[in-house]
């Protein structure tokens, strides 16, 4: 295999990775918890940003004519690390906004709107994150290290694959945890959970926090991999490629999940890049997304469980567990069924 | 007006004055009663007449205009359902309200109390906090499934279920929380007259153990069997209270049935 | 007083434009019950279609009879013909907001293939003043923009207190069962809704877009945020409501443009939206929302 192929292949596994985080979290917010999470990009964004500011060090202003916040110029896992708080705190005021007290269509329709709002505010107020041109030159991990453009590709490859595991781990966590099914009753059911005794606004919170903190991960990892982001990186459209790969590939679970992430955002829009140029630069992708919404009303019509659906949980006592029990049953519900 | 206890039982659970309203209609009047302990206390009366409304207002489901509830001697009025549950008040709904998605034996494992691996930090690490009390939680949920005499339907998803067994799951569900009181919303309706004979006889069980109920129900014949004593509603407001035999003499409940 | 009538003036026309993309939109989703998030692309499609196929007449009339019309069919083929086939099939509410966000992608995209990369304008050049109060000057297209959104406003009034579709419009908002007596068939009504907020979204468009001037495949989703405004304002799926919340949104944010700064216009809405939203999701007139459990 040629070196350029390796270093496309590589590439796309870093782009398979960074996306493989942020469509966990949206697992986490709507596969697990019915949050219509319609706003789900800017939780990609704020953590894109907040890496950049804390990685470029102070605006150099007269020079670059850049503006931005903060600037410092601190170690790549903090301002990652950051970047993933920053989606985490994010999720109050979203939650706040259109979690607390809308639901259904209502829900969706206001984090649609708060999308564009968002979007639009960013790139008004040039005094936040350099307004439409955005962040460049972000520095990259280890970018001093002095080896080949292939070579820093497999260290970022294994920079992506660690984040990975973390979101993996936190993923995996709550998935299996007592707190995954009462996030799973919470869509389901609020009327019901509540009167189980458990506070379904602050479940949906845990959910939007977890999911956010897994989408500005992704965030800061892409803007540490392109080394700029702006305004035109994050439309409100983007969110939507990711749900097209949690509906093709399966909600609510996370092998679902990665096989939407590596049919849709890696297999349609990176492999198809290799396909010669049609009309104006720019072009292509506007049939990319006439086709991804295309794709998206085939499954919504035809499959929308997705190709993985969400696996039943089979629960059985262990047996020493089941004998044990029946000791310290009380009496009523021990005794045999009479009718 | 106002009721208290027959002599020699304890109140657990007094409604006062309760009062509430939806867009311009006012559901419930001035409510008041009182569900003694170990008591299955019926709540009867014709459509309309602020039964589950109340019953809403009391579980902290739908917001009080006016008046009190209270539990165990102490003030709940206003809390929200989620707080009212945690008390040990569990209630089941109208319309059964099980969740669609999840087996029967998730369902059932949403009954038992929030435990450690419903916080996040514990479903992250430290499972060993949780994972004892979840095999236990499954034992007893298997448990309740056998007694009830349906574990052959344990991973069923409940939204497959009849209408009957999802009545089934839910009152199995509430059990787990081992209520200090449960609340029926019209628990027999639509269920075929043989399921509801055993979950009558079911019922009976839990009040020879001491369980305190209070039961919403149209099909008088449940109530006569299994409800001492009895409050009337009409209209907003509570009409009379006593035994089945009392009512049926009282001339106002009559009326009621049979005048709207 | 130049500034109060600037503010009146120009807060009057910002409110017409707002009104009737708003009212189509809420009294829409009041009897289909469906949201629908294609709402900005059918809107850009209407000024795309006008443009071409009047040769980017500025005609207001000839702009509005063909945007209208355009928004009417597109309407009706996104919401009675595809969005009904799911429907038919049994799809939840979530699968029918995501159909709506995939066909407003897939026209958006196919209007943004159409357009390239740059940006298309209309030739507006000759205005005339038409209106002229303390020295603040309307011209004709905006003047006739808030005679239309009257009309159209009086048009709607009417056709749902007086006529008999109107009274089943009314009826299926309520509930959907009761329809069936007021002799016109729920589908019909359904249809005639989509077709209805279609012609008044594709009026909306061609007014916004030949008063704007240029105009891309992201207008529509820009407007969607204060139209929707006016919407969540007004109580979602109430259209007099709409009517109220898009004065108040025009208004708010004329004033806040003239007082404060231009860019505080946009600003005004997204508080105003935010502001509600927190605060009485269930906008200005509630019951609708509530009933529908879209507002816990």
């Amino acid at each position: 295999m040629s070196a350029a192929n390796v270093y496309y292949l590589s590439g796309l596994g870093i782009l398979f990775g960074i996306n493989l985080i942020a469509i966990w979290g949206l697992d986490l917010q709507f596969g697990f918890s019915g949050i219509n999470s319609f706003a789900f990009i800017v939780f990609q964004a704020v953590g894109a940003y907040v890496t950049g500011v804390l990685s470029l060090g102070p605006a150099n202003t007269p020079v670059t004519f850049e503006t931005y916040i903060l600037g410092t110029r601190w170690p790549w896992p903090i301002a990652l690390l950051f970047g993933g708080l920053a989606g985490a705190a994010l999720a109050v005021p979203i939650g706040l906004i259109a979690v607390r007290r809308l639901r259904g269509d209502y829900q969706a329709m206001a984090m649609l709107v708060l999308a564009l709002i968002a979007n639009d505010l960013i790139s008004a107020e040039t005094g936040w994150f350099n307004g439409p041109t955005g962040l460049e030159s972000v520095p990259q991990p280890f970018g001093n290290l002095n080896v080949s453009l292939h070579a820093y590709h497999w260290v970022f490859l294994g920079l992506t694959a660690l984040c990975c595991i973390v979101a993996w781990w936190v993923t995996r966590g709550i998935s299996r945890a007592p707190l995954g099914r009462a996030l799973r009753a919470v869509r389901d059911s609020d009327s019901a959970v509540a009167a189980l005794g458990r506070n379904p606004n602050q479940l949906r919170m845990v959910a939007l926090i977890a999911g956010g903190f897994l989408g500005g991960l992704s965030g800061g990892l892409l803007i540490e991999y392109v080394q700029a982001w702006g305004p035109a990186s994050w439309l409100y459209p983007e969110t939507f490629l990711f749900f097209t790969a949690l509906i093709v590939g399966g909600r609510g679970n996370m092998a679902g999940a990665a096989l939407g992430t590596l049919l849709v955002p890696v297999g349609i829009v990176e492999a198809t890049r290799q396909l010669p140029q049609i009309g104006y630069p720019g072009e292509f992708d506007d049939f990319q997304w006439i086709a991804i919404g295309a794709l998206l009303l085939a499954f919504l019509w035809f499959r929308p469980h997705g190709l993985i659906p969400e696996r039943r949980r089979r629960l059985r006592p262990a047996d020493g567990d089941r004998s044990r029990y029946r000791r310290g049953v009380p009496s009523w519900l021990r005794r045999a069924p009479t009718s | 007006m106002s009721a208290t206890a027959p002599p020699g039982t304890r109140t657990l659970l007094a409604v006062e004055h309760l009062a509430c309203s939806f867009g311009g209609v006012r559901a419930v009047t001035d409510a008041s009663f009182v569900v003694a302990e170990g008591t299955i206390t019926g709540l009867i009366g014709p459509n309309g007449a602020g039964k589950s409304t109340a019953i809403d207002l009391i579980c902290g489901r739908t917001r009080l205009d006016a008046g009190s509830v209270s539990f165990d001697g102490e003030e709940i009025s206003g809390e929200p359902a989620y707080r009212v549950a945690q008390r040990g008040i569990l209630r089941t709904f109208q319309r059964a309200n099980v969740f669609g998605r999840l087996t029967v034996m998730e369902n059932l494992l949403l009954g038992a109390p929030p435990g450690e691996g419903e916080r996040l930090s514990r479903a992250l690490w430290l499972r060993s906090s949780w994972h004892r009390s979840e095999g236990e939680g499954i034992a007893r949920a298997y448990a309740l499934l056998e007694r009830f005499g349906l574990e052959r339907l344990a991973d069923e998803y409940a939204g497959s279920l009849s209408g009957g067994q999802k009545r089934l799951v839910e009152l199995m569900r509430a059990l787990m929380a081992q209520p200090k009181m449960l609340i029926l919303d019209e628990p027999m309706a639509g269920v075929n007259p043989t399921l509801a004979g055993s979950i009558a006889d079911r019922l009976e069980e839990l009040r020879g153990e001491g369980m305190t109920m209070l039961m919403v129900e149209h099909e008088l014949r449940w109530v006569e069997r299994l409800c001492n004593p009895v409050v009337v509603m009409a209209r907003g407001r509570v009409l009379a209270e006593g035994s089945m035999a009392d009512l049926q003499a009282n001339e106002d409940v009559v009326d009621a049935y049979l005048g709207s | 007083m130049t500034m109060l009538m600037t503010i009146i003036l120009f807060g009057l026309y910002s409110s017409a434009l707002y009104a009737i993309g708003a009212v189509g939109f809420t009294l829409q989703f009041g009897i289909t019950n469906v949201l629908n998030l294609a709402f900005g692309a059918i809107l850009t499609s209407c000024i795309f279609v006008e443009y071409y196929a009047t040769t980017h007449s500025t005609n207001l009339w000839l702009a509005m009879l063909v945007g209208g019309g355009a928004g009417a069919l597109l309407s009706l083929i996104v919401g009675f013909g595809i969005v009904g086939a799911f429907l038919r099939r049994g799809a939840g509410g979530f699968n029918i907001a995501m159909v709506t966000i995939a066909l407003g992608l897939m026209i958006t995209y196919t209007l943004a293939a159409i357009q390239g990369p740059f940006l298309f304008a209309f030739n507006v050049s000759n205005t005339t003043t038409a209106l002229s109060i303390s020295g603040v000057n309307l011209d004709s297209q905006q003047l006739t923009t808030i005679i239309v959104a009257i009309a159209a406003m009086v048009v709607i009034h009417l056709v749902l207190r007086m006529t008999k579709l109107g009274l089943a419009m009314r009826a299926t908002a309520d509930d959907p069962s009761l329809t069936r007596g007021c002799g016109v068939s729920p589908a019909r009504t359904r249809a005639l809704a989509w077709l209805i907020s279609g012609a008044l979204c594709g009026i909306c468009g061609v007014l916004y877009g030949i008063g704007v001037g240029t105009f891309g495949p992201f207008t529509g989703a820009d407007f969607f945020i204060t139209a929707g405004a006016a919407a969540v304002v007004g109580g979602i799926g109430k259209p007099y409501g709409a009517m109220i919340g898009a004065l108040i949104v025009g208004m708010v944010g004329q004033a806040a443009s003239a007082i404060i700064s231009p860019a505080y216009a946009p600003i005004s809405a997204y508080v105003i939206l935010v502001g509600f939203l927190i605060l009485r999701p269930q906008g200005i007139f509630s019951a609708f929302a509530a009933q529908r459990e879209l507002v816990a």
